[in-house]
C-alpha cells in the first residue's frame, strides 16, 4: 500500500523529472519540492488561516478562561458563542504531521533513485514504471558542488541550512504574539502561545538533527521546502493584513461598530494580543501614509 | 479542555513521536541493506555478512573466527574478501561519525592470514582515510600490490605491505566491480558505463571503452578477450590489449553479475533469470536455461557443472525465496535444484565436495553448505549477529 501509493510515484516522479531536467538530479529534487509544495498547499493555507484566525482569538479567548475558570461548561459556552474551537488549534501540527510521510517515502526514494547499494538498485528495477528507460538514465547522477546527494553533507553546511530556514519559517508562519505574551503567567493561561513560542525551538532542532544523519538529497528537499514555506506564509499575511485594512476602513465608517472596536483593541492591549492589534496598528500607519500623499 | 500547565510538554512530545516515526521509518529499510559477500580458500570459507567477516571451517562446521572481534551494529561488511597467501583485505560500508557527525569513516583492512586455525587475524595495516564512500567492490591483490575500488568513484592502488597509497584513478561514477589484472593492465569497471585499461604500476589509462549501460560485474580476463557483463543487456567481449569489441551477445535484461568460463564456453545471466552458454571465441549461443528469480553474481563452473544462484525479485520481501541449480556445462540439463529460504545474490563457493552459499532474511545472515553430488543440504549455520 505504503509502496504502491507513496514510495513508488515518488521513485518514478523523481526519474522523470531526472530526465526532463537534463539528468541533473538536484534541479529534479527542487522541481519535486516544488510540486509537494503545490499538492499540500491547500492544507497550509488552511492551517495557517486557521492559526492567524486562533491568534486573533486570543485575547477573547482569555479573557473567558479567566472569567469562568471555576465553570468549564459554561466556558465551552462562551467558547462556542465567539466560534472558538479549541481543536482548531491542533490543526496546526497536520501540515507537519503530513511531511512525514513525505519525507520518509523521500528518503527511501532518494536511496533507491540513487541506488547507492546493489540492493538499492536492484530494488529500483522492481518499482520503475515501464514507460521509463532505466538502462538509458543510469547511473544517476549523485553529485552536485561538494555534495553526494546519497551521503549527508561532511561540510555542515546542509544541516546548518535546514536548521536556519526552519526556524526562519517558523518564525515567519507564526503570528506574532507581543513580549508580554511571554511572561509566565500568562503562557500557562495562553498554552497556545507557549507551544508555539517551544516549537519554533525545537522543531529547527529536530529537522537540523535529522540533516546530520540523512543524504544530502533530503536536506535539499528540506530547505527548498522552506523558502518555498516562507514565502508563501508572507504572501498569506500580506493578504491577511489587507483585508484587516479594508475591514478596519469599514468599521471607521460606522460610528457604533467602532466603539466595540476600541474596547476589544483596548482588551486586547491589556491581555497582550497578537496580530490583531499589530495590523491593526500598520493599517492605521498604511492609512496616515496614504493621507500625505494625497 | 485544551489547558496545558506545561507549554513544553506538548510540542516535546509532538517532537519525540515525529522523531520515532521518522527513524522507524527510514531505519526499517537500513537494515537489511545488502547481500553478503563470500570467498573460499581450502576448506574455510571467509564470508562479509553485514555485522562482520566469519571464517568457517567447513569441513569442520565450526566457526573459527570474526572479525572485529567484538561484532555490532557499527561496522557493516559487504564486498567479498580479497584472500592471498599472506593477507586478507577488506573493505567497509562505513562507521557513522555518531549521532552528532555526519561523516563516516570508510575502512580498508588488511589483516594477516591466521596461522593457527582458530586464532583471529592480526591487522596489519589500516586505511582510513581514501575512500569518502563504501567499498562494494571486492579488493585485488598481487605480489605487491592491493587495488580497491570504491562507490567514490576511486580506484586506489596500495602497497601491500605497508598500505601506502601509490596512485588513484578517477572514474566517473561508483566503482563496484573487482578489478582483473594481468602483467602490465589492471582494468577496472564502472557504473559510468566505461570500462578502463590502466597501467598498474603508474595509474596511466591506456584505454577506455564506453558500453550502452552501466557494468556492475567485475569483467573477465582470457586468452586476450575481456568479458564486461552490462546492464545494456549484453555481454561484451573486448580486445584485452585495445579495448575493442569483438564480438557481444544478448541477453533478455541486464547482466549484472560477472560471466565464468569454462571449456571454452562463457557462461552469465542476466536479471529475468536467464542463464546463457555462449561461445567464448565467437559469442555465439550454444545453450539457455532458466532460474526462478533474478541472476546477479557469477555461476561457478567445475568439472563440467555449472552451478547458478538466483533470488526471487517480486513479491512480499518477507517471503522471497532463492536457490541453487546446477547444470551440466555441455548441454544445460539441469542436474538439479535446491531451494533457499531467502534470494541469494552472491555467488556459489566450491569447497570440497559441497557448494557453499551464504543469504540474509529478515533475521539473520546464513550459511547453507550443499553436497555438490545433489544439492542435498548438509549443513546449515546462521552466522552470529553479536559477540
Amino acid at each position: 500500500m505504503w509502496d504502491l501509493f507513496i514510495l513508488n510515484p515518488m521513485i518514478n516522479a523523481l526519474l522523470v523529472l531526472y530526465d526532463l531536467l537534463g539528468t541533473n538530479f538536484f534541479l529534479a529534487i527542487a522541481v519535486f519540492t516544488l510540486l509537494i509544495r503545490l499538492i499540500t498547499l491547500p492544507l497550509n493555507l488552511r492551517q495557517q488561516r486557521a492559526s492567524m484566525r486562533m491568534q486573533e482569538m486570543q485575547p477573547q479567548v482569555q479573557s473567558i478562561q479567566k472569567k469562568y475558570k471555576d465553570n468549564p461548561q459554561k466556558m465551552q459556552e462562551e467558547f462556542q458563542k465567539i466560534g472558538y474551537n479549541p481543536a482548531e488549534s491542533l490543526l496546526g501540527c497536520l501540515p507537519l504531521l503530513i511531511q512525514f510521510p513525505i519525507l520518509i517515502g523521500l528518503y527511501r526514494a532518494i536511496i533507491v533513485v540513487l541506488g547507492s547499494t546493489p540492493q538499492a538498485l536492484f530494488e529500483l528495477t522492481q518499482r520503475v514504471y515501464d514507460f521509463i528507460d532505466l538502462t538509458a538514465l543510469l547511473p544517476v547522477d549523485n553529485q552536485f558542488y561538494w555534495l553526494n546527494l546519497a551521503q549527508p553533507d561532511p561540510l555542515f553546511v546542509l544541516p546548518l541550512l535546514v536548521l536556519a530556514t526552519t526556524f526562519l519559517q517558523q518564525k515567519l508562519l507564526t503570528p506574532q504574539t507581543k513580549k508580554n505574551d511571554n511572561k509566565k503567567g500568562d503562557q500557562s493561561d495562553n498554552p497556545m502561545a507557549g507551544m508555539t513560542q517551544s516549537m519554533q525551538y525545537t522543531m529547527p532542532l529536530m529537522f537540523g538533527f535529522f540533516a546530520l544523519q540523512f543524504p544530502a538529497g533530503l536536506s535539499l528537499y528540506f530547505i527548498l521546502s522552506n523558502v518555498i514555506g516562507m514565502g508563501q506564509g508572507l504572501l498569506i499575511r500580506n493578504n491577511a493584513e489587507d483585508k484587516n485594512e479594508a475591514r478596519a476602513g469599514e468599521k471607521t465608517s460606522s460610528p457604533a461598530k467602532a466603539e466595540v472596536k476600541e474596547t476589544s483593541s483596548a482588551d486586547s492591549n491589556k491581555n497582550g494580543s497578537g496580530s490583531e492589534a499589530k495590523s491593526s496598528s500598520k493599517s492605521s500607519r498604511k492609512r496616515r501614509r496614504r493621507r500625505k500623499r494625497s | 479542555m485544551y489547558q496545558a500547565k506545561r507549554p513544553l510538554l506538548q510540542p516535546i512530545i509532538f517532537v519525540l513521536i515525529a522523531a520515532a516515526l521518522f527513524i522507524a521509518g527510514c531505519g526499517a529499510e537500513i537494515a537489511a541493506q545488502n547481500w553478503p559477500g563470500i570467498a573460499a580458500d581450502g576448506e574455510q570459507v571467509y564470508v562479509a555478512y553485514g555485522n562482520g567477516v566469519a571464517a568457517v571451517d567447513v569441513a569442520e562446521q565450526q566457526l573459527r573466527w570474526t572479525f572485529p572481534d567484538e561484532l555490532g551494529p557499527g561496522l557493516l561488511f559487504y564486498a567479498r574478501p580479497s584472500l592471498s597467501d599472506e593477507r586478507i583485505v577488506l573493505g567497509d560500508f562505513g562507521a557513522s561519525g555518531g549521532m552528532f557527525s555526519p561523516q563516516a569513516t570508510i575502512t580498508i583492512y588488511a589483516l594477516g592470514r591466521p596461522e593457527s586455525s582458530g586464532a583471529p587475524p592480526s591487522v596489519l595495516w589500516t586505511r582510513e582515510d581514501l575512500a569518502t564512500d563504501r567499498i562494494i567492490a571486492p579488493a585485488l591483490q598481487t605480489e605487491s600490490q592491493v587495488f580497491v575500488g570504491t562507490a567514490d568513484n576511486h580506484l586506489y592502488a596500495l602497497d601491500a605491505e605497508s598500505g601506502e597509497l601509490q596512485w588513484e584513478f578517477t572514474a566517473n561514477h561508483s566503482i563496484w566491480a573487482q578489478p582483473v589484472y594481468t602483467e602490465g593492465f589492471v582494468y577496472v569497471a564502472s557504473l559510468d558505463n566505461n570500462v578502463y585499461a590502466l597501467n598498474p604500476q603508474s595509474g596511466e589509462l591506456k584505454w577506455e571503452t564506453t558500453l550502452g549501460g552501466s557494468i556492475a560485474g567485475h569483467p573477465v580476463l582470457s586468452d586476450g578477450f575481456l568479458y564486461v557483463p552490462s546492464f545494456d543487456r549484453q555481454l561484451h567481449a573486448l580486445d584485452a590489449e585495445t579495448g575493442d569489441e569483438v564480438w557481444a551477445a544478448d541477453a533478455t535484461n541486464w547482466v549484472w553479475g560477472a560471466p565464468v568460463l569454462g571449456n571454452g564456453t562463457v557462461f552469465f545471466g542476466d536479471i529475468d533469470g536467464n542463464i546463457y552458454a555462449v561461445s567464448a571465441e565467437t559469442g555465439e549461443q550454444q545453450w539457455t536455461a532458466t532460474a526462478d528469480g533474478a541472476i546477479q553474481s557469477a555461476p561457478l563452473y567445475e568439472d563440467g557443472i555449472l552451478y547458478v544462484t538466483s533470488g526471487q525479485a517480486e513479491g512480499d520481501v518477507a517471503e522471497r525465496q532463492g536457490e541453487v541449480i546446477a547444470f551440466d556445462a555441455e548441454t544445460g540439463d539441469e542436474l538439479w535444484r535446491q531451494e533457499t529460504a531467502a534470494p541469494v545474490f552472491s555467488s556459489p563457493a566450491s569447497v570440497g565436495a559441497a557448494v557453499v552459499i551464504v543469504f540474509q532474511d529478515a533475521q539473520a545472515s546464513i550459511l547453507n553448505v550443499l553436497d555438490k553430488e545433489n544439492g542435498a543440504l548438509t549443513w546449515e549455520f546462521t552466522l552470529p549477529a553479536e559477540s
